[in-house]
């Protein structure tokens, strides 16, 4: 079953000189995105700093309003809802962001945290203590923790909280920005699993993003790889794994390193910014003149992988 | 071919930082040793909180009064810790110099980057201006800078994040220095950045310069890494060559910090390391890591020496002494 949909998103920032002139241009942060996320599933968002999986995020939790394009939500546009549907997708769709340090109130202790979704959403008070404990239970973390504030928490334990924050309203989706970008790889190990156990327990779906190809390919069903806030491909895991087709995908992979590998004289540095035709031009290898006019579009290769190149 | 080159150019011995806080004293290092030799890349890998880029900072006294640094850092017959801050401030930057992990904070941000490198070429070698900026350019050309004679007039916002770091490297490569510590130079570039920059450093390991590499990622140091120490809340718990250690980790904590990584091939669980990083002012007693091992034991609650596995490679752990294995 289709949960979110994403339908042909597009934001564009202006960009002024001043105070009060005219745009001199715009800022394409996200310039034409489509994917879909099924019930139970997630999707992995991939790209590099500035190619715009934040203002994804942003646009369908509505902290930022689309230029165009639309998000459809259970099948419904989720700018057209009425105050109580959209009062249950404030519920159903949460976020955890990257830094659990300066996502959470320095002034609240951890048990606050946690309870205040629940009182903002009218549970009683016993009911609450009983979820509140559920809540820490199900991420791991002691009730010795519950008074604690922020500055007496580890970064893990910190993202648990931000995690069992967003859990406290029964959410279907979670919106994940980087979650385990700012932890120390042991611990980042402990809330990939978690993030894991919870999915199945609670039948949640997940989009996921992050600029790390390990941990996408560890947590996701499917992928989709952004570059200038475009989608370049977007397949199952599997696939984009054992046959990367892009060549922007194909950097990525290669510039992970590893023991032996690091193929990377291919990477260029020069000018990114493009008149007409593929973004990527610049920096591909096979680059050909249809590449320099015309922006190439998705085209399937299989029913499980898309890829926008004209070389495929 | 690293065998041949056995002269040992940096030593660092029994090293303790200790940071004297109202709270207690902070064992931020904690008898650290380990040798640099020419030409050489060590890598330093720990999670935060292992005392890490303090041991960096250390070696070039880089740190505040609050420190209280013991032990030998010897290099060029001299012990730095002895120093004064004269004679330290010939080192730095000229023999030894220092790259950082955020370009961004360590760049004056009113200075053109070109007469930031030429400063400090300058203050340390008596060029004189001309001769500064021609070697500048040429530094910031050898970095793969496009178009180095107009970046040389650039100001640091006007730059990428990667471009930004490689003004640091040509900074501080403009005093010919034999040793550069670099402090996870590439945790705050994206990966295709970051390849390009491991690529530059690859270049210098090969020119002679040594290299003590700070990082926290073991792919990075599978990449560039011809031996390494692993660090945990500011003690060395192993280190060997890059070889040994990646195909053969011995101490527990190593072999869990290596199972946690998500690879690049597919894994159905991770593994991980349960439990979190102690309090560096009330470490746990014996052995720091002991709270969060599978393996301990009652020899667990004295500090273990290291113990050698094989000439290249040393385990601070009690599953390696003989009086155990009987």
């Amino acid at each position: 079953m289709n949960l979110l949909n994403v339908r042909d998103l597009r934001k564009y920032y202006p960009i002024k000189s001043g105070l009060f002139s005219k745009p001199s241009g715009f800022l394409k942060a996200v310039d034409g995105v489509n994917f879909s996320i099924e019930v139970g599933e997630t999707l992995g968002l991939v790209g590099e700093s500035g190619c715009g999986k934040t203002t994804i995020a942003k646009i369908i939790v509505k902290l930022e309003k689309p230029t165009s394009g639309r998000v459809f939500y259970r099948n419904k546009d989720i700018h057209s809802f009425s105050r109580h549907e959209e009062h249950n997708y404030r519920k159903e769709v949460q976020m955890v962001f990257q830094d659990p340090h300066s996502s959470l109130n320095p002034r609240m202790t951890a048990r606050d945290t946690v309870e205040e979704a629940l009182i903002i959403h009218g549970v009683g008070k016993k009911e609450r203590d009983t979820r509140v404990k559920e809540l820490f239970d199900s991420v791991g973390l002691g009730e010795e923790l519950m008074n604690r504030y922020p500055h007496e928490l580890s970064g893990g334990q910190k993202q648990r909280i931000s995690i069992a924050r967003a859990l406290a309203v029964n959410p279907k989706l979670i919106i994940a920005d980087e979650p385990v970008s700012a932890l120390d790889i042991s611990v980042q190990a402990q809330i990939l699993n978690l993030l894991l156990d919870l999915k199945s327990k609670l039948n949640l779906s997940y989009l996921f993003i992050a600029h790390n190809l390990p941990v996408i390919r560890y947590i996701s069903d499917r992928v989709a790889v952004i570059y200038r806030g475009r989608i370049v491909e977007y397949a199952t895991t599997k696939e984009l794994f054992s046959n990367a087709l892009h060549p922007y995908t194909e950097i990525l992979l290669s510039a992970i390193p590893a023991e032996g590998s690091l193929r990377h004289g291919q990477i260029k540095t020069t000018e990114l910014n493009v008149e007409s035709g593929c973004d990527f031009q610049n920096i591909c290898n096979i680059a050909s003149e249809k590449c320099r006019n015309v922006k190439p579009d998705m085209v399937a290769v299989n029913k499980n992988h898309f890829v926008s190149c004209w070389n495929h | 071919m690293h065998s041949i080159r056995t002269n040992d150019l940096l030593t660092v011995e029994n090293l303790k930082t200790y940071f004297y806080t109202p709270e207690g004293i902070l064992k931020a290092v904690d008898e650290v040793s380990f040798s640099l030799k020419e030409g050489e890349c060590v890598c330093i890998v720990g999670e935060s909180g292992s005392g890490k880029s303090t041991l960096a900072l250390s070696i070039l006294k880089l740190l505040d009064e609050s420190a209280r640094i013991e032990g030998r850092v010897a290099f060029n017959g001299k012990n730095l810790i002895e120093l004064s801050e004269d004679e330290i401030r010939k080192i730095r930057g000229n023999e030894i110099s220092m790259i950082f992990q955020n370009p961004q904070s360590s760049l004056n941000p009113v200075m053109r980057v070109g007469e930031q490198i030429v400063e400090q070429m300058i203050n340390h070698k008596r060029m004189d201006k001309k001769e500064a900026k021609s070697k500048a350019i040429e530094l910031l050309r050898e970095m793969g800078i496009p178009d180095a004679e107009k970046r040389f007039g650039d100001f640091p916002h006007q730059l990428s994040g990667g471009m930004k770091q490689r003004v640091m490297i040509a900074m501080a490569l403009s005093c010919n220095p034999k040793i550069i510590i670099a402090d996870e130079p590439t945790s705050a570039l994206d990966v295709t950045i970051q390849a390009q920059i491991l690529d530059i450093f690859k270049r210098l390991k090969q020119k002679g310069i040594s290299i003590l590499f700070i990082t926290h990622d073991f792919g990075i140091v599978s990449v560039i890494a011809d031996r390494i120490v692993v660090m945990y809340a500011g003690r060395v718990m192993e280190k060997g060559t890059a070889v040994e250690i990646l195909r053969n980790p011995e101490h527990p904590y190593t072999v869990g910090l290596l199972d946690c990584l998500p690879g690049t091939s597919e894994k159905d669980r991770l593994a991980y390391i349960p439990g979190t990083i102690p309090s560096l002012i009330e470490p746990p007693e014996g052995c720091v890591f002991s709270p969060r091992c599978r393996f301990r034991f009652d020899a667990c609650s004295k500090t273990p020496p290291e113990y050698p596995v094989s000439d290249v490679h040393s385990v601070a752990c009690f599953l390696f002494s003989n009086e155990v294995n009987g």
